[in-house]
């Protein structure tokens, strides 16, 4: 597992280490840049595996690359016989049984998350996240007690950005909401994949760092993908690939997921990308205000708090 | 696997256990993990045979670049980057590509080059796409091994043409002009030609009309020694023809001077042909004959019109045989060749339009709604030309160079050296500050590269040749270069291979051998050349022909000459025991240092005149040696790995054709390991092999994104353990340290988990480096600079955490870090780095304080914890021998960094106090009476604490560059110093410590001033009217390291 092992650490030395030094030269493009690296921690696609980027693109290579910890969680929660001997419908019935059932998870209709990401270098972020199926998501980034925020309210994304010492949030493109979309989506688009309007391929199995996994192929509604592979034993998720159209061009973001733990009789993945889960609380009890964009006076730049 | 939790017990029958695929448990999943990396380069690229393109119905271009042995790369913008889409498929050479017209993520790809040099790789069939080349099957033709174009119908996805030039090194049935009218699942072969050695040349379809279509089959072979494109010669019988079809491709007419007034005479060798888009009445086709000449028929093939027959036009047709038309201006055509010519008259005449390109073109593709825009491919990559093919931009993002060999050097970072196919001889770094970008690769030689080494004996020096043995002593500061190749006696021939062997003693420094026919050997940088061998090939003059090669058009570019001497190993054990070997079958061995040679090639029992592809002498006695055998030029693709004990008395197989062992693919490479004995690495057309039981068994490589490439050599970098392997179609790779391998022995693959060893491990200098290329640069990745620690599993870890945790000697946990699940070798890096300071909320974060610094060399202790089981192993770091400071330096730096690291802890629990004033005052006003004469009293307090606050932080926000500096800001200035720097900080910085020490010491005695007076008064009257007092705190929120602080909430909260 170098290759994955390595994405993340490429992450720390391409992100987080790098701002951290970049910071100190107070380099507007650079610091600029550093609010962004809570964003696309799992984002590597785009550029072979481990190969640097040069300073300047370590960050802008990412930017509409945004990773939400859930959003992968949301993924693990959807034909023809396969050679292999399945179908795409066997596979997901396997999957779904194997996290705990399909009826318990439909059952679950909000989630609250606290992680920790790996920043690399012994940096560790804190992020937090609330979810409302289908179309309620906000997610937390906090590191030396400055908090990012985004969210998704079913019809406008917007985000926080205070790193560079802004408070009042910024209205994002529809693009950019596409993963805190899918995020919303905790159970994961395989659960109910017709109703939801995805089509899901086997597309037979593949070697993932050493193990035959099956391939599935979900194609949602608004023609973005992700392959997601399964354990040949398990049937639980350990990798997964997004494929998605972002300002007219494909961006792909690969995650592995594993360590499962069960919660209230159903297993998640704690260990997601570079990010670990603390807790996780299903069918919490959440105020559905803090998804809306909030209603703030701007606050000027260089104004005094 | 394990189960650690309930399952159905359904799910369990079906549950396969991934490790009973090899009885031994060394297989490829296992040995995988070890990971490898690529550096390029994309600076030389490499022979791209296929360029396809579309306009998508969204708008969007879609490009597809098909190397000649590195797969198929996809752009969708422009080409600015480019994806990898074949790299999971079991062959690497693109000889077509084909878009579907009816649906543009429809593609079809026909594998096998068939711009048949020499050294051109072999492909498995042609294969279809519908999900834009993310996914793959292979529709049939299994036994086409090239085929060089795919036409879909125009209006019916499910009529296919393949144009199958078929075997290139022998006869074969499956070649021609085969068509499926069920999107692949079934081929019939509609044009076939008389003989099996004739296939499909070239093909043009009617995209108006596409019942009409030409296509030309072409006789032709390549033998070790000879080419033939046509017949034998000029004048002899040839299976090649033109022939054109209106139905569609059932029924074919030939092209004839009999039935076709004005095209040429019999025999031809290679033609190509192309209808023009724009008007079908038009057809160009290029033919080889004795008279070679570009043709024009303007009334649909029925008479022809002798135009073009310029040197350009006529230069070696087996390479260049592709016509491209204008889709919109049937007077516009294009010949890619040794430069691309172009005609605007219909063919009349040609002129270079190469530019500053590579050369050696082989395809292109022009831009239908707009003309001037041209992508070309060629053997030094890719290019895009926006004046219509004038002048031309480089493609510096496609790293699918070819090499042939590869050596190392024992530099820190070492460097690797190699030649290429057409691309000269290169150095470059393993590693550098920023990455391996294209501008870290040197070229330091010409031509066609092959083997090429540093001068042990004098580092400014290094050896590289050119085809045929033209070997050059290169100064590689000032890159002078002097021709060092033997030269041969009165009356003599000498015969150097196309790929002629150098070897450097591992006996004595500087001593270098060459073979032609005869070894020779210097002892002094090549001034002078001992002659140490007679004759030691089979001298077989029908092999000697080589100024008859080419068949029609006569090709002798080194590229065929034979009976020649390919491979050379003086044992590292005893330096007068030389192996040599030939291309045509014999190995030859020397015990005394050159005076007498024994041939031992016959106790092998391989057919005779295979090629002795590659010896590697044994590391551990002088009587043995590992040996490849290659048969594929005589159409034979089995890989042949053979050992002998005994210098060669007697050979034990260790894969052959009777028994390949899983392995794939004619071999070019075996090197044994040089610490641990019977572990060898194996390379062969298409991947990499390992065997730990010497060559019982053996496990292929597919570790990290490594696709089944060509493997030409292998090298050892001995200080490193790391394996270099130079591929021929996407560059250079590394498997950085071997130990771990080394350290699966049968017992150890049977434990649930295991540490595993690894090299000495260094605190590599963190230094940045590169610079913004843009997004269409390639950039090798580097080494790790981190401890790598390295263990085995099992069995996939899926369930509960995998906990892995580092200690110092104290026992103290410096860090967790994730752990690495996969079946195997697993690498987990870990960065040294310990926590980062506590650092007080303020309107911008604090850069430098991010990190922490990293640890002092010295002993470590690695714990996993998996399920109930622990695990423990010890890791040595020491520092990076380059680094200009010792150990108690690193440790002085060390306590510098945490004493400010410290201070930001008591700066934060100085705030957190200030914040508990603020907020306890402002809860206490809450409670009171709006005319309460505490409450002023309350807010002025809080004030008073505020305007301390600002001492310590910057609180001007609003998202500019506000430049406000506090002492948190001079803190992580600081910090920033001393963290960067690893050596003994400076006394600039010391004192500064003492300076920012002391203004912390200041604001803290002013809230201990207020805490007595303000605050105990504000407590007092508290507690007078029964409320609770304002309590403080000892020390900051833990949870300040993340977050928690309500006053940095963002605006919405408030």
């Amino acid at each position: 597992m170098l290759i994955r092992v390595g994405e993340r650490f490429l992450n720390k030395r391409n992100t987080a280490l790098a701002a951290a030094y970049s910071v100190v030269d107070a380099s507007l493009g650079i610091t600029s840049n550093l609010s962004l690296l809570w964003r696309g921690r799992a984002s590597v696609a785009l550029r072979r595996p481990g190969v640097p980027l040069p300073p300047s693109q370590r960050f802008q290579g990412n930017t509409a690359m945004r990773h939400h910890l859930p959003c992968l969680l949301a993924l693990l929660a959807s034909g023809s016989l396969h050679a292999a001997g399945f179908s795409a419908d066997q596979l997901i019935a396997k999957n779904l049984e194997a996290r705990g059932g399909a009826d318990k998870l439909r059952a679950v209709t909000s989630q609250h998350v606290l992680a920790k990401q790996r920043l690399g270098g012994g940096l560790e972020a804190k992020t937090e996240s609330w979810a409302i199926a289908p179309g309620h998501w906000r997610d937390e980034f906090s590191l030396q007690g400055l908090t990012a925020v985004e969210a998704w309210d079913g019809a406008q994304a917007w985000a926080i950005n205070p790193f560079e010492g802004r408070r009042d949030p910024q209205k994002l493109s529809a693009d950019d909401a596409k993963d805190m979309i899918e995020s919303a989506d905790f159970t994961g688009p395989l659960l109910d994949y017709q109703a939801k309007g995805s089509k899901v391929e086997y597309l037979g199995t593949e070697d993932i760092d050493g193990t035959d996994a099956h391939k599935l192929r979900v194609t949602f509604k608004n023609g973005d993908s992700a392959v997601v592979y399964l354990d040949p034993d398990q049937f639980l998720e350990i990798r997964i690939v997004h494929h998605r159209m972002i300002r007219g061009q494909e961006r792909v973001i690969s995650t592995d997921v594993g360590e499962y733990e069960k919660v209230d009789g159903l297993y998640f993945p704690f260990e997601v990308g570079n990010s670990h889960i603390d807790t996780m609380t299903l069918n919490p009890s959440i105020d559905d205000r803090q998804f809306a964009y909030p209603v703030t006076a701007a606050v000027a730049p260089g104004a005094k708090k | 696997m394990k189960l650690t939790k309930p399952l159905s017990v359904a799910l369990l029958l079906i549950s396969l256990p991934a490790a009973a695929q090899n009885p031994v448990g060394f297989d490829q999943a296992v040995i995988s993990g070890l990971g490898i990396r690529n550096i390029g380069s994309a600076t030389m690229s490499g022979r791209i045979s296929a360029v396809a393109a579309a306009h998508q119905k969204n708008g969007k271009t879609v490009l597809y670049v098909g190397a000649a042995s590195g797969g198929i790369w996809k752009s969708t913008d422009g080409g600015t980057t480019f994806r990898p889409k074949f790299d999971k498929q079991p062959v690497q050479s693109i000889g077509a590509i084909s878009i579907d017209p009816n649906a543009t993520d429809t593609v079809w790809v026909g594998t096998g080059e068939a711009w048949t040099r020499n050294s051109v790789s072999i492909g498995d069939g042609i294969y279809r796409s519908t999900d834009g080349g993310e996914t793959w099957t292979n529709m049939g033709l299994p036994q086409s091994e090239r085929i060089v174009k795919v036409v879909v119908r125009p209006g019916n996805s499910d009529v296919v043409l393949a144009c199958v030039t078929g075997k290139l090194w022998s006869d074969s049935a499956e070649r021609g002009v085969y068509r499926s009218i069920d999107a692949g699942k079934s081929w019939v072969q509609v044009l076939k030609g008389g003989n099996g050695s004739t296939g499909c040349g070239s093909m043009s379809v009617d995209p108006k009309n596409p019942d009409t279509m030409f296509a030309s089959l072409w006789d032709f072979r390549r033998k070790g020694w000879t080419f033939r494109s046509g017949g034998e010669n000029a004048d002899a019988a040839s299976g090649s023809g033109l022939y054109r079809s209106d139905d569609g491709g059932s029924h074919w007419t030939e092209i004839t001077p009999a039935d076709n007034k004005g095209f040429p005479d019999k025999p031809y060798g290679r033609i190509a042909v192309a209808v023009a888009p724009s008007n079908a009445q038009i057809v160009y086709a290029f033919v080889e004959s004795s008279k070679s000449a570009l043709y024009r028929s303007d009334d649909g093939g029925n008479s022809w019109d002798r135009r073009d027959d310029s040197q350009r036009m006529v230069w070696r047709p087996f390479y260049f045989a592709n016509l491209i038309v204008d889709p919109g201006n049937p007077d516009r055509v294009f010949k890619p060749d040794l430069t691309l010519i172009q005609s605007l008259d219909g063919g009349k005449t040609f002129a270079d339009v190469g530019g500053g390109a590579h050369g050696d073109f082989h395809d292109l593709w022009i831009d239908p709604s707009a003309p001037s825009q041209i992508i070309a491919g060629d053997d030094g990559g890719l290019w895009f030309s926006k004046d219509g093919g004038n002048r031309w931009w480089r493609g510096n993002n496609l790293p699918v160079s070819q090499f042939y060999h590869v050596s190392v050097d024992n530099d820190d970072p070492y460097h690797v050296y190699g030649g290429l196919q057409d691309n000269s001889s290169w150095v470059g770094d393993s590693s550098y500050p920023g990455g391996v970008t294209n501008s870290r690769w040197e070229n330091m030689y010409g031509g066609d590269g092959f083997w090429m080494f540093a001068d042990p004996a004098d580092p400014d020096y290094l050896y590289a040749e050119a085809q045929g043995g033209n070997i050059g002593r290169v100064n590689r500061k000032t890159h002078l270069a002097r021709d060092i190749q033997p030269r041969a006696n009165y009356g003599e021939k000498l015969r150097w291979n196309w790929n002629t062997p150098i070897h450097l003693s591992a006996n004595e420094k500087g001593t270098l051998y060459i073979g032609a026919q005869f070894l020779f050997r210097s002892r002094d940088h090549g001034q002078t050349w001992d002659r140490i061998s007679p004759d030691l090939t089979s001298n077989d003059p029908k092999k000697q022909l080589q100024e008859q090669s080419g068949g029609i058009t006569v090709d002798n570019s080194a590229a065929e000459m034979h009976t020649t001497i390919y491979s050379i190993s003086e044992s590292p054990r005893d330096g007068k025991v030389v192996w040599v070997g030939t291309d045509d079958g014999n190995v030859q061995v020397t015990r005394d240092g050159g005076k007498s040679w024994k041939n031992v090639t016959a106790n092998a029992g391989v057919p005779a005149n295979s090629w002795v592809s590659y010896i590697d002498a044994s590391h551990f006695d002088a009587g043995t040696a590992y040996v490849t055998f290659d048969r594929h030029t005589f159409g034979d693709m089995s890989p042949m790995v053979y050992k002998t004990s005994n210098y060669g008395a007697s050979w034990q197989p260790l894969t052959a054709a009777a028994q390949n062992k899983g392995m794939r693919g004619y071999a070019h490479v075996v090197r044994e390991d040089p610490v641990k004995r019977g572990l060898l690495y194996a390379g062969t057309e298409l991947g990499l092999w390992i065997s730990n039981d010497d060559g019982a068994h053996w496990a292929q490589f597919k570790g990290g994104d490594f696709p089944a490439v060509a493997v030409r050599d292998l090298a050892i970098q001995t200080r490193q353990h790391d394996l270099v392997l130079a591929t021929h179609g996407r560059g250079i790779w590394i498997i950085d340290d071997l130990t771990p391998l080394r350290a699966l022995t049968p017992t150890l693959l049977q434990q649930e988990a295991a540490f595993l060893p690894t090299r000495a491990q260094q605190q590599r200098i963190n230094a940045g480096g590169g610079w913004p290329e843009g997004d269409a640069s390639y950039a090798g990745e580097n080494a790790s600079d981190d401890v790598v620690i390295t263990y085995y599993q099992k069995a996939r870890h899926l369930f509960g955490k995998l906990k892995l945790e580092v200690l110092d000697a104290q026992g103290k946990l410096i860090e967790a870090l994730p752990a690495s699940k996969r079946r195997g070798i697993n690498r987990v890096e870990w960065s040294m780095g310990v926590k980062p300071p506590l650092v007080p909320p303020a309107a911008q974060l604090a850069g430098s304080a991010t990190r922490g610094p990293r640890v002092v060399p010295g002993t470590y202790t690695v714990r996993m914890t998996k399920g109930s089981q622990s695990y423990e192993t010890k890791i040595d770091v020491g520092l990076d021998p380059r680094a200009p400071f010792t150990v108690a330096d690193r440790q002085a730096q060390f306590d510098a960094t945490m004493k400010v690291h410290a201070m930001f802890g008591q700066m934060s629990d100085l705030v957190a106090r200030i914040q508990a004033v603020r907020q306890g005052a402002a809860a206490a006003a809450e409670k009171l009476p709006a005319n309460d004469p505490l409450r002023p009293q309350l807010a002025g307090l809080s004030d008073k604490a505020d305007s301390i606050r600002k001492k310590i932080v910057a609180t001007k926000e609003g998202g500019a560059i506000t430049g406000e500096e506090r002492l948190r800001e001079h803190m992580d200035g600081l910090y920033g110093g001393l963290v960067s720097y690893e050596g003994r900080p400076a006394a600039t910085l010391i004192d500064y410590t003492g300076a920012l020490k002391r203004e912390l010491d200041d604001i803290a005695r002013d809230f201990e001033a207020l805490r007595e007076k303000d605050l105990a008064a504000a407590n007092i009257a508290l507690k007078a009217k029964g409320q609770e007092e304002i309590v403080l705190p000892e020390h900051a929120p833990v949870a300040w390291r993340f977050s928690g602080n309500p006053d940095t909430r963002p605006a919405e909260r408030d």
